[in-house]
């Protein structure tokens, strides 16, 4: 298909009247993706040096290992780091793996979530815990008494 | 340092982080001076991205400044000013070799599909984003592009991503001079798809959307017809345009947050598929026979309903890939240059990084006539 465009520049059409260089990339040479995949010759160049690893990193079953360079944001904790490292032990052409890492999410938003209030605020979880076990104790006594 | 943090679907606040350091000989730090939210942000800000984890920063269009390097950096020294593509390559991999850097293997440990790139879940390699003060930059050698010393931070930041993706998105439409290209979305992206098609030789351009101000952004900023398919039916309305026929060529800017199908919000809102194929069903329906899709619009694992059998009887090619951002960045420079594309056009929202959370608001939103908000972290606001 590339081979087969057009080398010659038509006359501008009128709808681009208006348009600041209209055409200066119509011919193929001058695209930088032309073709998208370059040939070259098939010697694989050097593999880069191995980041090493100071959290734990999840990976993908193939290729083994993880990639000599990778991110280290947010390790895996908790509940949702348990459903991710069940995910990554299933290859990612199932759909197991995709279901598991979103449901990962969901436990991540709520665990992370419950963190951030035992962290953050907690005077009124202590406030909270005191009225549920106020409102528990006498839901409790008031079925007693009766 | 200050950084956006995600706390789950719709929910972000910016934090203090530890700044990030040098984890690998090959790796930069880079004091981000500009940082703009894309598109494709919104899919992980509504937590349709596998593993987004809460706690990571988003953010892969960005310019900066280098602070400090690592001991195997050759071409970068502290004070250089870069912008940096959103891939994360390293230069020397099969892929890398044959100058597909969006395919690079040895940067994304968690999935087989792309390179790592920055901020965008732990699907893509899990590396924090530039909607920070800081950002780490590995293979900075290969990455990054030296910003020339008359040319503004915001002239160039969109060729870390939404300008070469553009561009990539016509180029695989194998434009001939005179066709006729078809944009599904007028944001950022589909409006630089409709600049490039123009630059590539298209006889007309056209937009589909249905969002007023980004229809008229269309016209005024890449001088497209517009298609509103909130007035009709667009693929009927293509072929009318065009003829009966339909265009040469389509191109889904769109991908998985597309509106104007039922079925696929029904089945994208249940997880069902990987979003909603709207757009991409669109474009095989209305391109004309033995025409080309491009598809540039990101879609999510694990599939999408779209109508195969369509393509394959009309003898379609589609082509797609996440862009090679640093192949084009001398190219589109040269255009830049040349006053053929004003990227700064499209910015209509400049914002303070501790102001991210109401930015993303905005955008998700399309309120106050948002087409792109770019944000800026406090040292680079004077």
């Amino acid at each position: 298909m590339d081979q087969e465009l057009r080398t010659d520049t038509p006359a501008k059409p009128p709808a681009a009247s208006r348009v600041p260089g209209w055409g200066a990339d119509a011919r193929p040479e001058q695209r930088p993706g032309v073709p998208m995949e370059r040939p070259i010759p098939p010697a694989l160049g050097a593999r880069p040096e191995q980041q090493v690893a100071d959290v734990p990193i999840v990976h993908v079953t193939t290729p083994p290992g993880p990639t000599p360079v990778f991110g280290t944001t947010v390790p895996p904790h908790g509940l949702s780091g348990r459903v991710r490292r069940l995910a990554y032990r299933i290859p990612g052409h199932k759909t197991s793996h995709w279901a598991l890492l979103l449901l990962a999410d969901r436990i991540d938003v709520v665990e992370s979530g419950a963190a951030r209030l035992v962290r953050e605020r907690p005077l009124l979880l202590g406030l909270a815990s005191f009225g549920l076990t106020l409102g528990l104790g006498g839901l409790f006594l008031r079925r007693r008494w009766r | 340092m200050r950084a956006i943090s995600y706390l789950g679907p719709k929910r972000l606040r910016i934090i203090d982080k530890p700044r990030p350091r040098i984890e690998h000989p090959g790796d930069a730090i880079v004091r981000v001076t500009r940082s703009a939210i894309c598109g494709s942000d919104l899919h992980l800000y509504h937590g349709l991205v596998p593993d987004t984890r809460v706690g990571c920063t988003f953010g892969h269009e960005f310019t900066g400044v280098i602070e400090e390097v690592g001991s195997a950096v050759r071409s970068l020294v502290p004070g250089d000013r870069v912008v940096v593509p959103f891939n994360i390559s390293c230069g020397t991999c099969f892929y890398c070799l044959r100058s597909l850097y969006a395919n690079c293997e040895n940067s994304n440990p968690a999935s087989d599909l792309t390179s790592g790139v920055y901020g965008y879940s732990h699907t893509t390699g899990g590396y924090d984003g530039g909607q920070a003060q800081y950002v780490r930059v590995p293979f900075a050698d290969v990455g990054p592009m030296k910003i020339p010393d008359d040319m503004e931070d915001e002239q160039v930041l969109f060729l870390s991503d939404i300008l070469p993706t553009g561009y990539q998105a016509a180029e695989m439409g194998e434009i001939q001079p005179g066709e006729t290209v078809a944009v599904f979305g007028c944001g950022p992206v589909g409006l630089f798809a409709m600049k490039s098609a123009w630059l590539l030789g298209a006889g007309r351009v056209i937009a589909i959307d249905h969002v007023d101000y980004r229809l008229e952004m269309a016209e005024r900023y890449a001088q497209a017809e517009t298609v509103d398919f909130r007035r009709c039916d667009p693929v009927l309305e293509l072929k009318r345009l065009t003829d009966g026929r339909g265009p040469d060529v389509c191109i889904d800017a769109v991908g998985l947050e597309a509106s104007g199908s039922a079925r696929h919000s029904l089945l994208g809102n249940l997880f069902l598929q990987g979003g909603r194929a709207t757009a991409l069903e669109w474009a095989i329906h209305a391109v004309r026979r033995v025409g080309r899709i491009s598809i540039i619009g990101v879609y999510g694992p694990p599939w999408n309903v779209i109508p195969i059998g369509v393509a394959m009887n009309k003898g379609l090619t589609l082509r797609m890939n996440q862009c090679n951002v640093r192949r084009y960045m001398p190219r589109l420079l040269e255009h830049i240059r040349a006053g053929r594309i004003e990227p700064r056009g499209i910015i209509t929202h400049r914002l303070p990084l501790d102001e991210a959370p109401h930015a993303y608001e905005l955008f998700a939103r399309k309120l106050d006539g948002c087409v792109k908000c770019v944000l800026i972290p406090e040292q680079a606001a004077a």
